[in-house]
């Protein structure tokens, strides 16, 4: 590790410790600590790995608290088989995030309907370390690269082939928001979840000049300017650039 | 990171012992052992719960993009399947409170299988297979692939939760990719009356062992993962694409790469609540992973030149055709540290904040042929595999390294100034360093954030969250970020709803770029803009009937200003996709024995580039459906059911060639008679 880092480190550490112990020693002794709805679930329940970060989760920064989403104990009336849940996933998530359910009515989605996940496959919604809106994905990871706050373990978790790391390695998948540059993981008008619904559109967004052979396939005016459209069998990049992911073999990640 | 490493995993053998060191003493441990032989006559069959379906699906148009969208096909179903066992004898009690065997979706691309095993208080067990069949065929799109494929996911988990003593888990799982990807064109010089066919042979497994308990007020959770994967893609010629021109296929073309990664994760969690006030979570994990890889093959494909003006093939003599071998290890190591903290300044007021480090280094050494003067084979830069030549020369050791370390902070007020008003306010700073192929060097994010919670009376709620951070590189403030969040949420009445959502992330200048012949990095004339607006009803006019709707318009637009020419001119174009989302429910519960649903989703999708043609396409996708639930008067809980669903999928035909066809619309009838029940 580097020096620089267990300074930093250090100085983290010891700034959060001060924080804390000026404000123990300033704070009046007879303070009520049951500000939140949540407190009385989590003097037993945050004592377990899942729980330990709810108080900083987005749930309850917004005043999302545990018997919106669970049943007490004595009260089991939901046929969910998931820990007191009022109702199953992803209907009781639905209930508040209605944009995300009409992501998942696009033409196409991950699939909830069969079971075989759930957003908790995914989300974690007891909250997760970092204090973002990411820190609701089940894992983190710095194991892509530079995407390190972003979903990539999330995805790669199931979709390992996609992870590498490579010997060329597709900029987007390592840099700002990892798999979800490219993705739409909660659905999609592409088959393959993609941002735009034609493949070449999305790599337009970035890769806003190609050189200009790619065009020779106009119909009319085949220019060297190359902010023109693309057709027949460049029109899906993919076609030649077949290991978009990342390639071991060719830096333009061509097809084997 | 060594020492994170040994003394992360001495906790976690040391943890492991504890357990059974204690549960020697505890005759329960010893009956709750999952896997003890039970005497089957010593349970009954508690209840069953089953769905069967009889399938009818009707498809006009084009049955490949109905394929790839839905396929699902005619016949009969097992849609769904639980018995639940529970035990008769006391002695039976002791080992085991409930199993439960499911299925689910079988004969449909989809199919589930689970069994469940619990004694409340003491284990929890559990085995699930689900696998799912992808089939892509086109239908009349520009991609010339086509993929029929299966992941099938096998996973088992056991929890042992033995009262007054530490938690034990160990989990596992396995998921396999298995099937073929064909290139279905003659995208390739060399045997390009062939189709290419990949076979898809891939698996990646893991298993976890870990423990949570508390000591002396401290919470504890450790684990330790080890996973791995393994591919191997042998792509080849295989049946003739045509009847002109066909050769002798075997030997002539092959291109095999394989792949594996090998990797241990250790994690540790503490928690402590001091004081009833101040909550601490320190977490940390450390992965190290060790890959090998090799390439055996050829990189082929028509070079521009190979085509005329008007996209015709004219010179098959200029290819890009690269023989392309090499072989190298990988190490990929991680390491994540982080402390988060909420302090309890009074009733009304919270301070939360945290620390979160990351470092990630991947380093590959792989091998390049040299000529016998010292030159690479391959003179570009940029080309980094290598080939052999004429077979002089020798192989030699090159290396990528990629280094990533990231550092965060943030610190946030959480107050309530009355029963009404919540707001916050938070500090967010980041750090990061890059070193390597990617990224900008040295990059600082800092910014803060805005909230507001009110409900000014009980049936309103209005939550308002604001952030705006900067970007700045190498000192030089490169793109502001900012992000907006409202929601307002009315009970109009006891039974009439009304929410609203908006939301907008602005990223203006952050763009990351990575041209050709340009450094990675953000470049300032580029934008990034996401907005979605979303609008709900829920409406129960009467008791027995519940409506709802939801209306949203979601946008992504990314404005690029960047040239590669060297003319120094900007040519800034825009892409943007807008779409138009609906959806419509309306449940009517007409008795005791007759129920009604019908649902509507209906999405409009447009997306357009702003060039010299201003392409755009545009589609729509229509899935509603009407399910009929009805009691059959002479059985106890057995019901017939009718589902009735129309998909519908409709391209604009465009002027600018592949942007929109009908020749990939396809409408769909799926009926499905059922029968569902339990007893």
């Amino acid at each position: 590790m580097k020096s620089t880092k267990k300074v930093n480190l250090l100085l983290s550490f010891s700034f959060v410790l001060v924080l804390a112990l000026a404000a123990v020693v300033a704070m009046p002794a007879d303070v009520e600590a049951q500000a939140k709805a949540s407190e009385a679930c989590l003097s037993c329940h945050g004592k377990v790995k899942t729980q330990f970060q709810f108080k900083r989760s987005q749930h309850s920064l917004n005043d999302v608290n545990c018997m919106d989403c669970h049943e007490s104990h004595d009260k089991k009336t939901t046929q969910s088989n998931k820990a007191t849940l009022k109702m199953e996933e992803p209907e009781l998530c639905y209930s508040c995030h209605e944009d995300v359910k009409l992501k998942f009515a696009q033409r196409n989605s991950h699939n909830l309907e069969s079971g075989e996940m759930t957003c908790s496959s995914c989300h974690t919604p007891h909250g997760g370390p970092g204090g973002d809106v990411n820190a609701s994905l089940k894992k983190h990871t710095p194991l892509a690269g530079r995407a390190n706050d972003i979903p990539n373990e999330t995805c790669v978790s199931c979709h390992a082939e996609k992870e590498g790391p490579f010997v060329n390695q597709h900029s987007s998948v390592v840099a700002e928001e990892g798999c979800a540059s490219c993705h739409t993981p909660h659905g999609s008008q592409n088959r393959f979840m993609l941002k735009y619904q034609k493949t070449d559109t999305l790599c337009l967004s970035c890769h806003g000049e190609v050189k200009s052979w790619h065009y020779y396939y106009l119909d009319a005016n085949p220019a060297v300017d190359s902010n023109a459209a693309f057709t027949t069998d460049f029109a899906n990049c993919t076609n030649c650039h077949g290991t978009i992911h990342g390639s071991n073999e060719d830096f333009m990640m061509l097809e084997e | 990171m060594k020492k994170i490493k040994c003394s992360l995993t001495l906790i976690l053998v040391l943890s492991i012992l504890v357990v059974p060191v204690h549960a020697k003493d505890i005759n329960v441990m010893k009956a709750g052992t999952p896997n003890a032989k039970l005497d089957t006559s010593a349970l009954k069959l508690e209840a069953v719960d089953y769905k069967l379906g009889l399938r009818s699906v009707s498809v006009d148009g084009n049955k490949g993009v109905y394929n790839s969208d839905i396929n699902l096909d005619d016949g009969l179903r097992l849609l769904n399947l639980d018995a639940t066992f529970v035990p008769t004898t006391d002695k039976a009690d002791r080992y085991l409170d409930l199993a439960r065997f499911s299925l689910g979706d079988v004969g449909d691309p989809t199919p589930t299988y689970e069994l469940k095993l619990k004694e409340y208080g003491l284990y929890n067990f559990g085995v699930k297979r689900s696998e799912r069949d992808y089939v892509y065929e086109n239908g009349a799109d520009a991609d010339h692939h086509t993929y029929d494929f299966t992941r099938t996911q096998d996973s088992m988990h056991l929890t042992i939760t033995p009262e007054g003593l530490p938690k034990f888990f160990i989990s596992k799982r396995k998921l396999d990719r298995e099937g073929i990807s064909v290139l279905t064109k003659d995208l390739y010089e060399t045997h390009a009356e062939f189709l290419m066919n990949t076979p898809i042979n891939e698996t990646s497994q893991d298993a976890t062992v870990g423990t949570e308990f508390s000591y002396a007020g401290y919470d504890f959770y450790l684990a330790h993962t080890q996973d791995s994967y393994t591919g191997s893609v042998l792509q080849e010629p295989a049946e003739a694409l045509g009847t002109d021109n066909i050769g002798d296929k075997d030997g002539q073309y092959q291109d095999h790469e394989t792949r594996s990664l090998d990797r241990g994760i250790d994690q540790l969690k503490v928690h402590k609540i001091f004081n009833d006030r101040f909550d601490v979570t320190l977490s940390l994990k450390d992965a190290r992973g060790d890959g090998a890889f090799s390439v055996a093959g050829y990189i082929d494909a028509y070079s521009h030149n190979a085509y005329d003006n008007n996209g015709n093939l004219v010179d098959t003599t200029q290819t890009v055709q690269e023989r392309k071998t090499t072989y190298g290890n990988t190490n990929s190591d991680s390491f994540i540290g982080s402390m988060d903290t909420t302090l309890l300044i009074n009733k009304d007021t919270y301070l939360h904040s945290g620390y979160k480090s990351t470092e990630t280094e991947n380093n590959i050494d792989y091998f390049a042929y040299y000529f016998d003067n010292g030159t690479p084979n391959d003179t570009s830069d940029d080309h980094i595999s290598a080939w052999p030549g004429d077979g002089s020369g020798e192989w030699k050791k090159l290396n990528k390294n990629f280094y990533n370390q990231k550092d965060k902070y943030y610190v946030k007020g959480e107050h309530y100034l009355n029963n009404e008003l919540k707001a916050e306010v938070g500090y967010l700073y980041t750090k990061e360093k890059d070193k390597g192929a990617h990224g900008p060097g040295e990059t600082t994010e800092d910014g803060y954030q805005l909230g507001f919670l009110y409900n000014p009376i009980e049936t309103v709620k209005l939550d308002l969250d604001y952030k705006d951070t900067a970007i700045e590189e190498e000192g030089t403030e490169i793109a502001d970020n900012e992000e907006i969040d409202f929601e307002v949420e009315w009970e109009v009445l006891d039974n009439l709803k009304l929410t609203s959502k908006y939301r907008k992330e602005e990223d203006d200048g952050s763009h990351y770029g990575a041209y050709v012949g340009y450094p990675a990095g953000h470049y300032e004339d580029a934008k990034r803009e996401n907005e979605i607006q979303t609008f709900s009803v829920n409406y129960q006019p009467v008791v027995n009937l519940d409506l709802g709707l939801s209306y949203s318009d979601q946008t992504f637009e990314a404005v690029n200003g960047f040239n590669s020419d060297g003319s120094g001119t900007i040519l800034e174009y825009t892409t943007k996709v807008n779409n138009d989302l609906y959806n419509v429910n309306a449940t009517y519960q007409a008795s005791e024995d007759f129920s009604a649903n019908f649902y509507g989703n209906y999405i409009e999708g447009q997306e357009s580039v702003s060039n010299i043609n201003n392409e755009s396409f545009k589609n729509e996708y229509t899935d509603f459906g009407l399910n009929l639930t009805k009691a059959v008067p002479i059985y106890d809980n057995l019901d017939v059911t009718l589902d009735l669903r129309r998909v519908e999928y409709d391209e604009t035909p465009s002027d600018v060639a592949l942007y929109g066809t009908n020749a990939n619309d396809y409408s769909a009838d799926i009926i499905t008679l059922g029968l569902e029940g339990g007893f």
